[in-house]
């Protein structure tokens, strides 16, 4: 017995070791999650009428040209939307899901005064176009969101990041980003997240 | 192949056939708190996530906020905050956890201590201690009561502590507590989180001259201990610890360690006692996960290594100083291999399956007499300076090892039912094969009420200390011991409502074999209860009625448990309630050890009855305060059949030890985004903490800190 369960398992450790090496890459949360979280991280702004206006809080969701990207933005608006159908709502406003494509930086500008826009949830890895997103955020004093590349997404300046992380969902705040994007948030947000500097 | 693993495998084939396909569970995570979301589990395999309330097990999770405002300085003591567990000082210097009514040995080792999911065993005792790691490190406990050995092996008993340290997180903090009894206890955190290697470090230091004797009760024999008393400062505990993780990609490693200097100065009408426990423990693990032919796999590597050197002296109650001052000595390590699977088998099922291996080296366990005090009196030869004890079975380095097979399959049987089935075969060198089942049941009977029913078994071997080390006319280790066991029933519910979150559960739990100290078990007069220790090592048989280890019978015990969080007002008040409450019997009538015909029914001793713990804690501002109570209630047990001579105590006497609640109050001021103030008062009502000796059952009580402690602290974050 003692043979056999030895050969066991020296043969998995050396198949484990010597295997082919994919390089570990963290997953993205399921979209529900990452939906859930963005209304709980809401929830946590000390002021709701930085986000809110006239009972609504509009959510902006920003793809790219890759088809990949907008597939995506579309499945994190349908939870949104699910949300609003169940009557959900955050700090007592309703919440509103609006579909972009990123053009340029003035569009972008543009869309956030028009629609009133003051959460953005980015859907786009591309770097040349989150610089122009998060230099409009924070001029615009909109709250940047994403659920992408944690790591890098939180030190390009993106605001709040969900990742997973050992197997459990976390939150990551880039706390100058979000004073650049003029927003405060509880203390109690701040116990809960992974603060990043 | 065998019969174990036929088992396992027929088993898994049996499960993966029933589990057909359907959908996935679904969970609606909008009404779930932030905190409830990040607590949820997600395997990265198949997306599936779980909490707290529907995991198969009776768990509690305690979070680095709960721990920041209760204000405890010590993991003991945010331990005993969790429902059924209560903390017991004994006079030999230490600190025990007991779940549901199931004390410990002694040591540490009917329940089971993981960091980050690896097991804590020392090589000796097989224990674990929880100044091991520095309080402000640590992410969460995730408290698991009920047997665990399915998953976790042997020890992990009556329950299951989880210490989940911080990693890949951005932090720099440092903090420093100073107040009462001149504690100091000052603390560094630093991590950096990068995209190619992350790493966190933290270190604490824990300083405080323990609480003055002259407070409590049973004092007249102070001073007999004279010149012996090595540290007029009884109770003193002084630790240093560390802990430090680097993350890159899916290889992390983690090393922790700590070094005690524990001084205990036991007072009782029967003996003095004073001693000095010096420990030193420090272990790493590395892990490395890799999903491979569709099988999320994580393999583990981890080594431990301790070393013990205590100051004991003993003394009789009445008569001329004829202690027994003498050092006494040992140490070990283990290392351990592991595998562990994970593959989805279906939307609706999943397996999880691992192999472990373990190794433990205990050294020769030696006694070395004190010359620095006084010459040894009543033992003269027994011990030889420096050498391992001639009474010991093992005059060299004794190693033992087990090898694990383990399986466990998740089936969503219907949309609302889940399945969890588990095995374990293990086989060890020194007791060979046997396998541990376990089985639950996941209920989803509403939006978010989960009902459980859970069934476990689990399994502690014997430690070296309990089989091999005699100390002459003091206790004699007993080579035939064989593993003890505990059969566990639970019903549990968890439902959550608005911001409140209730869970309660019942238990029936039954344990058999177990290993007790049994006074008077050996030599000249005693009634032995097993057959007589054979000498060995040139050891001659004790000289006088001697305790000895022994396979006693099991007690069968029922309880409820209950726990209640939630916030009211708006989020500004929150509060946090659990009570417990248990009853048992020993499965056999005890009898008074050495003393024939002298029945005492089959009351378990000491039992815990009553615990209850309560926080109520708000933000108003910049002030957070908490206002916290732990209660235990009366316990009584009997003094066993052989008191000392000129004691005050009579065999089979009835003792009572009174129930104290302890009130405690935090109040933390932020002063501004970097700077935290802290006032703590514990024990405000300044209630008298005794605590059962229930080991050797000789004496009644052992006196815990009965006085009001009053503490600042302050923290800054870089």
């Amino acid at each position: 017995m003692m043979l056999s369960y030895g050969k066991i398992f020296v043969a998995s450790l050396l198949l484990l070791q010597f295997a082919a090496c994919n390089v570990y890459s963290e997953d993205l949360l399921p979209v529900k999650i990452q939906a859930a979280l963005l209304f709980k991280t809401i929830g946590y702004i000390k002021d709701p009428a930085q986000v809110s206006s006239d009972g609504k809080i509009l959510i902006g969701i920003i793809f790219d040209d890759n088809m990949a990207s907008k597939s995506y933005a579309k499945s994190i608006m349908d939870a949104v939307l699910l949300a609003k159908a169940a009557n959900y709502k955050v700090c007592n406003s309703e919440l509103e899901p609006v579909l972009m494509e990123y053009k340029n930086e003035e569009t972008l500008l543009g869309n956030f005064n028009i629609k009133k826009i003051r959460v953005l949830y980015v859907i786009t890895q591309n770097e040349q176009y989150v610089g122009g997103i998060i230099k409009c955020t924070q001029q615009a004093k909109v709250l940047s969101v994403t659920g992408l590349k944690p790591g890098e997404s939180v030190k390009k300046g993106i605001s709040i990041v969900f990742a997973m992380v050992d197997g459990k969902p976390a939150v990551f705040a880039n706390d100058k980003s979000i004073q650049n994007e003029g927003k405060e948030f509880t203390k109690d947000f701040y116990s809960l997240v992974k603060a990043v500097k | 192949m065998g019969a174990g693993t036929r088992s396992l495998m027929v088993f898994c084939l049996t499960a993966a056939l029933f589990a057909g396909n359907a959908i996935c569970e679904e969970k609606n995570f909008l009404d779930m708190s932030m905190e409830e979301i990040l607590n949820t589990k997600v395997s990265i395999a198949s997306k599936k996530a779980e909490t707290v309330s529907e995991s198969p097990a009776i768990v509690s999770v305690i979070t680095a906020q709960d721990i920041a405002r209760l204000g405890y300085e010590t993991l003991s003591d945010v331990i005993k905050t969790v429902p059924g567990v209560t903390v017991t000082e004994s006079y030999f210097g230490y600190t025990d956890y007991s779940f549901r009514g199931i004390k410990e040995t002694n040591y540490n080792n009917r329940t089971l201590l993981l960091v980050n999911g690896t097991p804590i065993r020392e090589a000796t005792n097989n224990q674990y201690w929880l100044e091991l790691f520095p309080i402000k490190a640590i992410e969460r406990i995730e408290v698991i009561r009920g047997p665990g050995s399915v998953l976790y092996g042997s020890n992990a008993f009556a329950g299951v502590i989880n210490v989940i340290m911080k990693s890949k997180v951005d932090t720099a903090e440092v903090s420093v507590l100073a107040g009462s009894k001149n504690l100091v206890d000052g603390s560094v955190n630093f991590g950096k989180d990068k995209e190619t290697i992350s790493y966190f470090a933290g270190a604490s230091y824990h300083k405080s001259n323990g609480y003055n004797v002259s407070a409590l009760d049973e004092l007249n024999k102070t001073q007999q201990l004279g010149a012996y008393a090595k540290d007029t400062n009884a109770y003193q505990n002084n630790y240093s610890n560390f802990f430090g993780n680097i993350s890159k990609g899916a290889f992390s490693v983690n090393a922790y360690g700590f070094d005690q200097d524990k001084d205990k100065f036991g007072i009782t009408p029967v003996h003095a006692y004073t001693g000095n426990a010096n420990t030193q423990a420090g272990g790493m693990d590395a892990q490395y996960k890799k999903d491979l032919i569709g099988c999320e796999f994580t393999t583990k590597l981890n080594y431990f290594q301790s070393a013990y050197d205590g100051y004991l002296a003993l003394f009789p109650v009445s008569g001329a100083l004829s202690g027994v001052p003498m050092d006494m000595k040992y140490s070990g390590s283990n290392y351990g291999l592991g595998i562990d699977g994970y593959y989805k088998i279906s939307d609706r099922a999943s397996a999880n399956f691992g192999v472990t291996y373990d190794n433990s080296q205990t050294d020769p366990y030696k006694f070395v007499s004190d010359d620095t005090k006084a010459s040894p009196l009543a033992y003269t030869g027994s011990f030889i300076n420096g050498e391992a004890n001639i009474y010991s079975a093992f005059l060299d380095k004794h190693d033992t090892n087990d090898t694990s097979l383990y399986g466990q399959l998740d089936v969503m049987a219907t949309d609302a039912l889940r399945v969890v089935g588990g095995l374990r075969y293990n086989n060890n060198k020194d007791y060979g094969g046997a396998a541990v089942p376990r089985i639950s049941m996941v209920y989803k009977a509403a939006d978010k009420l989960f009902v459980k029913l859970l069934y476990g078994s689990a399994y502690r071997n014997p430690s070296f200390f309990e089989k091999y080390v005699n100390t002459k006319n003091v206790v004699y280790g007993n080579p035939d011991l064989k593993p003890e066991k505990i059969n566990t029933v639970e019903l549990g519910a968890d439902w959550t409502f608005k911001n409140t979150t209730l869970k309660c559960s019942l238990y029936n739990l039954a344990t058999d074999d177990m290993i007790n100290r049994v006074n008077g078990m050996y030599g000249a007069g005693s009634v032995p209860l097993v057959a007589v220790l054979e000498p060995r090592g040139g050891a001659t048989l004790p000289t006088k009625s001697s305790p000895g280890y022994a396979n006693t019978t099991g007690e069968i015990i029922n309880g409820i448990e209950a726990e209640l969080r939630g916030e009211i007002y708006g989020k500004l008040l929150g509060y946090s309630l659990n009570a417990s409450y248990k009853d048992g019997t020993e499965k056999d009538s005890y009898l008074l050890s050495g003393v024939a015909g002298s029945a005492l029914g089959d009351k378990i001793q000491y039992l815990d009855k009553v615990t209850a713990n309560v926080s109520l804690f708000n933000d108003i501002g910049k002030f957070t305060n908490t206002i916290s109570a732990s209660y235990v209630g009366e316990r009584t047990g009997n003094i066993d059949g052989a008191p000392p001579a000129g004691g005050p105590y009579t065999a089979g006497q009835e003792i009572t030890v009174p129930a104290f609640t302890l009130v405690n109050l935090k109040s933390t001021y932020k002063m501004n985004k970097n700077v935290d103030i802290s006032v703590i008062v514990m024990n405000i009502f300044q209630q008298t903490v005794l605590f059962p000796e229930y080991i050797r059952r000789d004496i009644a009580t052992i006196p815990g800190d009965s006085g009001s402690n009053i503490y600042g602290e302050v923290s800054y974050k870089f």
